[in-house]
């Protein structure tokens, strides 16, 4: 699990990651701050395919997720606000049904 | 800012961009620098002036470097637009961009796209599951939020990968192993380059203190033939598969890939610019004189993006280039660009041992079974680009037709050379001829509303 490697600092920011309270810090990037708590799993490719951040410079697309209802928001990309919601994107399933 | 005009528009705030900027103002003309992340500094040095208060010393001296460089680009005078992406160069020079859900269209005289590089791509069995990372995103949490994770894997080779290793020790994370797939063939292949790496002492030596450091801290893996991650929805660790036959299994929750770094050519590319093949850095480089001037007259091309040669011959290259624009507007630095052309010249003195040293052999360049997904965005396995070659897919944009490998977001940037060199292989063509995909604006993605929020006359 990713741990902070300098005394942290900022404001406390409070976000939502499918219905879990998620603190961050202020000035952090979205898919930093989740990562942080551990989340390491942000969507759904195609066939159920798990994916999380790979490349965090906004190159690769695996960190996409849905923020305050607007999907596709690339989550390395994104700095995180109070209050913000965001939903893990899953790709259609096999009965061609999006979950979530 | 809508249709304003600028003399110079400079594309990316990395090395190159921002020392462009300070020649390019610095003379006097009206300059905008454009960039799609949020601070200045490129990748190299990401964060690095919201780093300067802390100051954490694990970052090392090659990151500080940078930071004479930020501070001259923040006061330089440029009309710097941060956190804003260029999805399109029109064949007149317009520049399409997109900012906060808003598309807007500017021109310029001259462009000088410093857009850098991108990680190689490195598809073993398993590297889409949660967990897996490549080095350079590693490195990015460590710069930009102070973030690292105990007991990681480090897999691939290549200065980037030993540079955030050591940055790792040196932070006090503990790094579970690092396995090295450097070969032997490569070292042979690089040691005649050796005498002329000698022109970079510096470099030497810094790589040679983080190879030392990596050693005495964490168990270093050589000698590897096969590599494969475990885990079902996210990764439990990784299978290492000896030249001698031996297996290793070691379990991490998190793995770090990296086999080096390639030219970010979506832009140039779908700029309609000439490209040629590098046979040396096995990637492709756009066409640029020793000036950086590209197949089109009015744009440059600087720092890695015109091809790898890391963040002091990326700066220097900047210069270069906005020096030969400044020449062109009437004020000749025949000196300056004299003594730009020896110091990237000699920057560039390591990258023939470099390139081959750190170049990954085809079993890491190719993916080694069948299941190991090639396309990410569209989930496409070894298996599905065999069977689109089996099917006669014949070329690059052919198979993406066939199998949608390519087709998906991130356009080709995490599997284009992978794909490539199946072809290349499958038909007995060499790269050059193989080709790549046919790249088109705009370069990233981008919402129909942002698209109807632009203002006329739109672009052909």
């Amino acid at each position: 699990m990713f741990k902070s490697t300098m005394p942290e600092k900022g404001r406390i920011v409070h976000l939502q990651f499918d219905g879990e309270a998620i603190t961050a810090f202020d000035g952090d990037n979205l898919a930093a701050a989740l990562l942080r708590s551990g989340k390491v799993k942000f969507r759904t490719a195609a066939k159920n395919d798990p994916r999380g951040p790979y490349c965090m410079m906004g190159v690769c697309f695996e960190c996409l997720v849905k923020i305050d209802g607007r999907p596709n928001q690339q989550a390395c990309q994104i700095t995180v606000h109070d209050g913000m919601i965001v939903q893990r994107q899953n790709a259609p399933d096999s009965a061609g049904k999006v979950s979530g | 800012m809508a249709n304003q005009h600028f003399q110079i528009a400079i594309i990316g705030a990395g090395p190159a961009g921002m020392a462009a900027a300070l020649t390019t103002t610095k003379a006097g003309l009206e300059t905008i620098v454009i960039d799609d992340q949020k601070g200045s500094g490129g990748q190299v040095y990401r964060n690095l002036l919201a780093n300067q208060e802390a100051s954490p010393a694990y970052l090392g001296k090659s990151y500080y470097d940078g930071t004479e460089l930020a501070q001259s680009f923040a006061n330089c005078g440029a009309v710097y637009q941060p956190d804003c992406t260029v999805w399109q160069i029109t064949n007149t020079h317009e520049i399409a961009l997109v900012s906060r859900g808003k598309a807007e269209l500017i021109t310029a005289d001259y462009i000088i796209i410093a857009t850098g590089a991108i990680e190689r791509p490195m598809p073993v069995k398993g590297w889409t599951l949660p967990g897996v990372m490549s080095v350079g995103g590693a490195q990015t949490l460590l710069k930009q939020a102070a973030l690292g994770a105990d007991d990681a894997v480090f897999v691939g080779s290549g200065p980037l990968l030993y540079l955030t290793a050591w940055q790792y020790i040196k932070a006090g994370l503990a790094v579970r192993a690092v396995i090295d797939i450097t070969g032997g063939k490569q070292w042979r292949s690089a040691i005649p380059y050796a005498p002329l790496a000698l022109l970079q002492p510096d470099m030497l030596v810094m790589g040679r203190e983080w190879l030392g450091d990596i050693r005495r801290n964490t168990e270093v893996i050589t000698k590897v033939s096969a590599i494969e991650i475990i885990g079902q929805s996210q990764a439990q660790g990784v299978s290492c598969t000896l030249s001698s036959g031996d297996k290793i299994d070691i379990d991490a929750n998190h793995i770090f890939l990296h086999q080096g770094v390639v030219p970010n050519v979506n832009l140039t590319m779908a700029t309609g610019l000439a490209h040629q093949w590098d046979h040396q850095a096995h990637c492709w480089r756009p066409v640029i004189d020793v000036t950086g001037k590209s197949s089109d007259e009015q744009i440059y091309i600087a720092g890695d993006g015109g091809g790898i040669g890391g963040a002091k011959a990326a700066a220097i290259a900047g210069r270069l280039a906005a020096s030969a624009i400044v020449a062109r507007c009437g004020k000749p630095r025949f000196l300056a660009q004299l003594y730009y052309k020896l110091r990237h010249l000699h920057y560039l003195s390591i990258r023939p041992f470099l390139d081959r040293l750190y170049l990954p052999s085809a079993d890491f360049r190719l993916a080694q079974t069948d299941e190991t997904i090639i396309c990410r965005c569209e989930a496409v396995s070894k298996a599905g680009v065999n069977a689109a070659l089996a099917s006669g897919a014949s070329g690059p944009n052919q198979l993406k037709a066939f199998c949608r490998a390519g087709m998906g977001r991130c356009q080709g940037r995490g599997c284009g050379l992978v794909v490539q060199e199946m072809i290349a292989s499958h038909t007995g063509q060499s790269m050059a001829e193989t080709g790549y995909y046919r790249l088109r604006p705009p370069v990233k993605p981008i919402t129909l509303a942002a698209l109807a929020s632009l203002e006329g006359p739109w672009p052909d």
